[in-house]
């Protein structure tokens, strides 16, 4: 049994968490995985040294149930999305172009709250289940990854911006966004076989290469854009309350929370693919919907991981999940427990502190310029890809960054990118993967 | 209807931050009641492999403590019995080394309660323990039942927990372990101790010779001479009541060499000797006018940086060799017998 006051000290620990993570939040473009990244590298610089490894997993635990319900703002705010967050990018840049940028929050924390109580009650209610579900599912991974692949490229579509006079401009103008996608799915798939087969980056900082591909082609391209083409924001008002159904709430709760946890539930799916899964299969509509199933779809994603790799399931899916198993096993429903416990406490922080920050956050982007707070989130994001990883790393960076940029200059969908782990994870589970490196030169 | 949609206002959140709060704090109590049901050793099938089990048994044999040569990183391993099975028990490094400095690694004839990683392969059942908070003693102080040492033969089994009370008689380094007997007056019995956990506090095991000591632990039978041992894990287990008084008696070399045959072979201390001469496994010492050889079975260099001329207080036996007569160390730890280095 552990004692009581070790317990509190755990669940401490996951506050300081979700307060490191509010600091982090106001740099847009920065991920928590980027940050972990370093935490990770540090630790395990004093391993032999450390007893109990449970203060820095719930401080960990932390920091990512505060990136899942604090990174709302900066995606609001400051637009800058991930890889998670694209999918919402344009209800909440609505909103906030109507001056209700905070109701956007509000949105989102309520799809948030969904998410939290429907994890934090289900998962391990249900684990058996979910361990036989993923049992079953577990030989058929492949041709699943391989069915949402086709889904990604078959479901992208044109935007109509304008009409050709002639025949083959209308041809051209229809199909731009559409080539443009599949580019940027190729190139990213190119890339992506690339780094997972024969990476250029330091050894010893290899599981850190994603970081610079995501950050340059979600958080460099999309803060490129921002510094050159960002219009004024306009005063935004402030009510503390939001117009939505009930419907709207289950639907939006429901429909993300479907999502994130089949993107924590299958390798390769990230939560952006996990919500327009979801958005189709459940046939959500509204924007008040959507961004409600955002909230749920990015908690479920991402603290979902956690919940699902310390119950029996035991999986492994993002980088804390994998970072923490390089030197913690989770054996007991006492440590399930304390998790969540944790997780429901931090969340419950996190969610007084969004309130807070949005206000901060608005009397701040009122004040700074948004093109000098992009300018410093560059530098920044830029810096941290080079401390990590060398400027090995700055080249993959500028590649992905280049991919990044394809679909927003031509407004095809940025899920495409993702195609750098889809494609490769799908790949290597077909058992193809050394013949296509192979034939791309890489052995 | 008039058109005016239902609002959630930040209030409304607040009341979720709450029942959030509330349900976690259901989670913390589940956290602090929650115990892993017990299992019975003959139970554990090939099914339950690296499932989390708690098993409750008797420590069968003495544990084994090794360090990775490459990772200096300690194990200990040992089997447990419940009466239905046997499986082998293996601490992690992390739980090994905290068990090494609370100096409570569990006895051989201990009652323990282990909760770790089951493995089971056809041959075997492993439980791997990785949380020091999963080896829980359960057997106490009391368990150990005072014997007179006379009465060992009649009242042994094995397995079973005894103290004894008694003078230390005869001690002997036997390279993996260190032997000695113990005796009341009435009885004798022999203590064996192995190396490895007595090396681990770093105590002297010669200062038991003579000692009236308390030593509890298991008894085991030793089939080949055909007695009863007694099996101390650690330190813990042997109490030094009271040392014999002057057991190294200070003389000086003209003492020693002015009567060896009053003190042959008995311990000694000498001091504020210089060195005259450093050899292999071997120094010469003098006080101005005698020399004096003093002798060690390990390599002198071991013995730490010093040069001719400097100084000592060092203590061993004084014994013959030869036709010469010099002072022997009585252990492989220099710290035990120079004791003191003036340069």
């Amino acid at each position: 049994m552990i004692e009581l006051s070790v317990m509190l000290m755990y669940i401490g620990f996951a506050v300081v968490g979700v307060l490191v993570s509010a600091v982090l939040c106001l740099l847009p473009g920065l991920h928590v995985y980027n940050v972990m990244g370093f935490a990770f590298l540090i630790y395990l610089a004093f391993l032999n040294e450390v007893q109990d490894h449970m203060y820095f997993i719930m401080f960990l635990v932390g920091l990512v149930v505060g990136y899942a319900i604090l990174f709302t703002i900066p995606t609001i705010y400051l637009s800058a999305p991930d890889d998670s967050t694209v999918w919402i990018i344009y209800p909440s840049q609505k909103y906030l172009m109507q001056g209700k940028g905070h109701e956007a929050v509000l949105l989102t924390t309520i799809g948030g709250v969904v998410g939290i109580l429907i994890m934090i009650i289900a998962i391990p209610m249900f684990m058996d289940q979910l361990k036989l579900i993923r049992q079953i599912i577990q030989p058929h991974m492949f041709w699943i990854i391989g069915a949402v692949v086709m889904f990604i490229l078959m479901s992208e579509f044109p935007k109509d911006f304008d009409r050709g006079k002639s025949k083959l401009k209308k041809l051209w103008v229809g199909w731009t966004t559409i080539l443009a996608g599949y580019l940027t799915f190729l190139l990213s798939s190119i890339l992506g076989i690339i780094i997972f087969n024969k990476t250029i980056v330091p050894v010893d900082r290899t599981f850190q290469t994603l970081g610079a591909v995501f950050i340059g082609m979600f958080a460099a391209s999309s803060l490129l854009v921002a510094i050159f083409t960002h219009k004024d924001i306009p005063p935004q008002q402030v009510t503390g309350k939001v117009e939505v159904k009930k419907e709207e709430i289950f639907r939006g709760g429901v429909g993300g929370t479907i999502g994130g946890l089949f993107a924590a539930f299958m390798p390769a799916i990230t939560a952006g693919v996990g919500a327009l899964l979801a958005g189709h299969a459940t046939a959500a509509k509204g924007e008040r919907t959507f961004i409600i199933s955002q909230g749920s779809n990015r908690v479920l994603y991402y603290v979902g991981a956690i919940v699902l790799f310390f119950t029996a399931i035991g999986m492994r899916k993002g980088a804390l999940t994998i970072g923490m198993n390089l030197f913690y096993t989770p054996e007991t429903k006492t440590e399930l427990f304390i998790v969540v416990a944790g997780i429901a406490i931090a969340s419950a922080v996190a969610i007084i502190l969004i309130l807070l920050l949005s206000r901060g956050v608005l009397k701040l982007i009122q004040k700074v310029r948004y093109q000098t707070i992009s300018v410093f989130a560059l530098i920044c994001v830029t810096l941290i890809v080079f401390l990590m990883l060398s400027w090995q790393g700055l080249i993959i960076y500028a590649v992905s960054t280049a991919i990044g940029l394809l679909p927003v200059v031509f407004h095809s969908r940025r899920m495409n990118c993702l195609a750098v782990i889809l494609v490769p994870i799908w790949l290597s589970m077909s058992g193809i993967s050394g013949d296509i490196a192979s034939a791309l030169g890489l052995f | 209807m008039n058109g005016k949609l239902p609002e959630v206002t930040e209030k409304h959140l607040l009341v979720a931050c709450v029942v959030i709060v509330l349900i976690g704090t259901v989670f913390i109590w589940l956290a602090y009641t929650s115990e892993t049901t017990l299992t019975k050793i003959g139970d554990i099938s090939e099914d339950m492999s690296f499932s989390h089990i708690k098993v409750r048994g008797k420590v069968s044999d003495f544990p084994s403590y090794s360090t990775d040569k490459y990772e200096q990183r300690t194990t200990i391993k040992f089997p447990i019995n419940d009466g239905t099975g046997t499986m082998n028990v293996k601490l992690s490094d992390v739980v090994s080394d905290a068990l090494l400095k609370a100096g409570t690694i569990p006895a051989y004839g201990q009652e323990v309660e282990l909760e770790g990683k089951v493995s089971v392969s056809e041959y075997s059942k492993t439980l791997t323990v990785i949380n020091p908070a999963y080896v829980k003693i359960l057997t106490k102080e009391d368990d150990y039942v005072l014997t007179n040492i006379s009465l060992v033969p009649a009242v042994a089994s094995e397995g079973k927990l005894i103290k004894v009370s008694g003078t230390v008689k005869s001690l002997s380094n036997l390279g993996f372990a260190y032997s000695f007997n113990v005796t009341d007056g009435y009885g004798e019995v022999n203590v064996f101790f192995q190396t490895t956990f007595a090396n681990i506090n770093a105590k002297n095991p010669y200062e038991l010779k003579g000692a009236n000591v308390t030593v509890k632990g298991a008894l085991k039978w030793y089939a080949q001479k055909s007695y009863w041992e007694i099996m101390p894990t650690t330190w813990n287990d042997i109490e030094i009541l009271s040392t014999p008084v002057e057991r190294y008696a200070l003389r000086s070399i003209g003492e020693l060499l002015g009567a060896p045959g009053t003190y042959l072979n008995t311990s000694c201390r000498i001091e504020n000797v210089s060195i005259a001469f450093i050899g292999t496994s071997n120094l010469t010492v003098t006080d101005g006018t005698n020399y004096l050889n003093i002798y060690s079975t390990v390599s002198i260099t071991s013995w730490g940086n010093f040069k001719v001329g400097d100084k000592l207080l060092i203590q061993g036996k004084f014994t013959k060799y030869g036709d010469a007569y010099e002072i022997k160390v009585e252990s492989s730890n220099p710290s035990h017998y120079i004791l003191e280095v003036y340069t």
